[in-house]
C-alpha cells in the first residue's frame, strides 16, 4: 500500500502542475451577470424549493413537522379516494332485473334491418300499452306477501322429548301443516335433546305459536316476518314482459324468410324462455315460502339445560369473565386499526424521506 | 450566532470564492474529468450553483467542503452526462501542452521524468472507479479531512476511510506509481 505522504507528495505535484486557465474567474463572473439580466423578479422554482428546504433544515423538528404533514396529507387523500371509490360503487340495481332491452334498434335485429328496406314489416317487438285501461304488465295489486319464520327452545320435563315432539307433528298436522325436518340426539349419560321444523300455513302461524306454551317452557324465542311484497310483485311484472315478447317473437318467427332469420328469431324466443323459467323458479319459492311458515324448535330436557350461575361468586366470576373477554375484543379490534395506520404513515414517511433526500442532493 | 448567512445580505461573495477556490476548484474538476474544457465547464457550473443557493452556505468552517461538494456534484454530473468520452490520455496530453514547468530548464531529462512522473500519478487516479476517485481527490488534493469529506459525499465518515484504503491498496499495486515514487514509499500491510 502507497504511503501517505508519498502518494500526497505525488498528487500536489501532479495537481499544481496543471495550468489554471487566466480567464476562467471572469468567465464565471459573465456568466453570473447573464443569469442576472435573464433572470426574473421572482426567484426561479429551484430557489424556492431550496430556500424551503434550508428553512426546513435548520430545525429537525421542521423536518419532522414536514414529513409528519406529508403523511397525513397522502393519507387523507388516500382515505378519500377509498371513500370515494366505495360510494360510486352502487348496489346490483334493479336495472338488472329488467327485460332485455330487444328494441335498441335495426342493428339490434337482423329482421327488421331487412325489413325496414321492404317495408311493411313489423316492427321489433316492443311492450307498449294499449290505448285506455291498465298495461297488460302492471300486476294488480295484491295482499302483502310475507314470510313468516320462527325458532324457539322449549324446555320440556326429563324424558318427555319423544312425546313432546310428538305432540308438536299432531299440532302441526292438525293446521294442516307438515314436519319438514327432525333430528335427535338420545346419548346415554346425555340428556335427550331434538330439533323439529314445523312449516303450517301463514294463517295458523300466529295459533301454532299459541299451541306451545303448555307443552314446556319456551326459553328462547325469535319470531320475524319479510314482506315480500314488492319482490313478488316485480317477478310478475319481468314474467309478463317476458312472456309478451316471447309471443312477439314466436309471430315473427311464422313470418321469418331465411334461415338466417329464422335462426335468429329461435335464439331469441329460446334465451327469453330461459327467463321466464328462472323467474317463474323464483316465483314457485316466494309462494312456498309465503304460503306455509316455518318454525325451527328445539327440544330440550330440562335436566340437560345449562344451569345458569348459582349467584354470588360463580356468577360475578362468569360476568367478569364474560367482560374481560368482550373488553379484550375490544381493545385487540381497536390497536389492530391503530397499527395498520401506524405501518401506512411509517412506510409512508419513510418514502417521503427518501425522495426528499433525493431531490435536496439535486438541488446542489 | 446564526449558523447560515441570509439571502443577499451584504457584500457579492463570488468574486471572493473565485479569487480563493477558483485554482483549486479547476484542479479537482480536472483530476476527475481529465479534460480541461470539461474541467472548466463543471467548475462554472459548480460556482454558479453555488452562488444561487448561496442562502443555504454553512458557516465559514463548513464553506470549504460544501463548495467542494458541490464541485463535485457537477463534476459527477458530467461524468454521467457523457459516458463515451475519448481516450484519457489525448485529453491528458491537452493539458500536458500548458503545464507550468518549475523545474530546472538546463536540465531536460529532469523536466521530462517530471513530466511522466505527473501523467502517472494522473493515470494512476484516473484509472480508479469514481467513487474511489473522489475521496483520493479530495483527501491528498484538497487535503479536506475524513469528516469533511464525508460531508462532501454526503457518505458516512466510515465509507470515506475504508474507500481511502481500497484507493491506497489500488495505487500501491498500480506500477507506474512505483516507478516514479520508489520502493522506499510503499508500506508493506502487517495482517492481523
Amino acid at each position: 500500500m502507497i504511503d501517505d505522504a508519498v502518494l500526497e507528495s505525488l498528487v500536489r505535484e501532479a495537481a499544481d502542475a496543471v495550468e489554471v486557465p487566466p480567464d476562467g474567474p471572469s468567465r464565471v463572473l459573465a456568466a453570473r451577470d447573464r443569469l442576472l439580466t435573464r433572470r426574473h423578479r421572482v426567484p426561479a422554482l429551484a430557489d424556492r424549493l431550496h430556500a424551503g428546504a434550508g428553512w426546513i433544515r435548520r430545525r429537525p423538528s421542521r423536518t419532522a413537522l414536514a414529513a409528519l404533514a406529508s403523511v397525513v396529507i397522502v393519507a387523507a387523500l388516500a382515505g378519500a379516494l377509498a371513500g370515494l371509490s366505495s360510494s360510486t360503487s352502487s348496489p346490483r340495481s334493479s336495472s338488472a332485473a329488467r327485460l332485455p332491452h330487444f328494441s335498441t334498434g335495426p342493428a339490434a335485429n337482423p329482421l327488421t334491418h331487412g325489413a325496414a328496406e321492404s317495408g311493411g314489416a313489423p316492427g321489433v317487438p316492443a311492450s307498449s300499452p294499449p290505448a285506455g285501461g291498465t298495461s297488460p304488465n302492471q300486476v294488480p295489486p295484491g295482499p302483502s306477501q310475507v314470510i313468516k319464520t320462527g325458532s324457539l327452545t322449549l324446555q320440556v320435563r326429563p324424558g318427555q322429548v319423544d312425546a313432546v315432539t310428538g305432540q308438536l307433528t299432531s299440532i302441526t298436522v292438525g293446521l294442516n301443516g307438515f314436519v319438514a325436518n327432525t333430528t335427535s340426539s338420545s346419548t346415554s349419560g346425555q340428556p335427550a335433546t331434538a330439533q323439529i321444523t314445523l312449516r303450517v300455513p301463514s294463517s295458523s302461524f300466529e295459533t301454532l305459536l299459541g299451541r306451545l306454551p303448555p307443552l314446556g317452557t319456551v326459553t328462547q324465542e325469535t319470531i320475524g316476518g319479510q314482506d315480500v311484497s314488492s319482490q313478488y310483485v316485480d317477478l310478475n311484472a319481468r314474467l309478463q314482459s317476458l312472456q309478451d315478447a316471447r309471443t312477439q317473437f314466436q309471430q315473427i318467427l311464422t313470418r321469418a324468410q331465411s334461415i338466417s332469420d329464422i335462426l335468429a328469431v329461435e335464439q331469441q324466443i329460446t334465451n327469453l324462455q330461459t327467463q321466464i323459467e328462472q323467474i317463474q323458479g323464483q316465483l314457485r319459492v316466494l309462494d312456498d315460502q309465503t304460503t306455509y311458515g316455518t318454525l325451527t324448535v328445539d327440544v330440550v330436557d330440562k335436566a340437560g339445560a345449562a344451569a345458569p350461575p348459582s349467584g354470588g361468586i360463580t356468577k360475578s366470576w362468569h360476568h367478569a369473565l364474560h367482560s374481560f373477554a368482550a373488553g379484550f375484543d375490544s381493545v385487540v379490534a381497536a390497536l389492530g386499526g391503530i397499527a395498520i395506520f401506524l405501518v401506512c404513515a411509517l412506510v409512508l414517511g419513510a418514502l417521503g424521506w427518501l425522495g426528499w433526500n433525493v431531490v435536496r442532493r439535486r438541488l446542489v | 450566532m446564526s449558523r447560515r448567512r441570509k439571502a443577499g445580505a451584504g457584500q457579492d461573495e463570488l468574486p471572493r470564492w473565485l479569487a480563493d477556490a477558483y485554482a483549486p476548484a479547476y484542479r479537482t474538476a480536472f483530476l476527475f474529468l481529465r479534460n480541461r474544457s470539461d474541467a472548466e465547464e463543471a467548475v462554472q457550473d459548480a460556482f454558479l450553483r453555488a452562488w444561487r443557493f448561496r442562502s443555504a452556505l454553512p458557516s465559514d468552517e463548513g464553506v470549504r467542503p460544501w463548495l467542494y461538494r458541490v464541485v463535485v456534484n457537477a463534476c459527477l454530473s458530467k461524468l454521467r452526462a457523457d459516458r463515451s468520452r475519448l481516450t484519457r490520455s489525448v485529453a491528458y496530453d491537452d493539458a500536458a501542452t500548458n503545464v507550468t514547468d518549475d523545474s530546472d530548464p538546463d536540465s531536460p531529462a529532469s523536466a521530462a521524468e517530471a513530466s511522466e512522473a505527473r501523467s502517472a500519478v494522473i493515470d494512476a487516479i484516473a484509472d480508479l472507479p469514481e467513487h474511489l476517485r473522489v475521496v483520493v481527490v479530495l483527501r491528498y488534493y484538497a487535503q479536506l479531512s475524513e469528516k469533511e469529506i464525508a460531508t462532501a459525499i454526503h457518505r458516512r465518515s466510515g465509507t470515506v476511510k475504508s474507500r481511502l484504503h481500497e484507493a491506497k491498496l489500488r495505487l500501491g499495486a498500480d506500477s507506474r506509481l512505483a516507478a516514479h515514487a520508489g520502493v522506499a514509499a510503499f508500506t508493506t500491510e502487517v495482517g492481523p
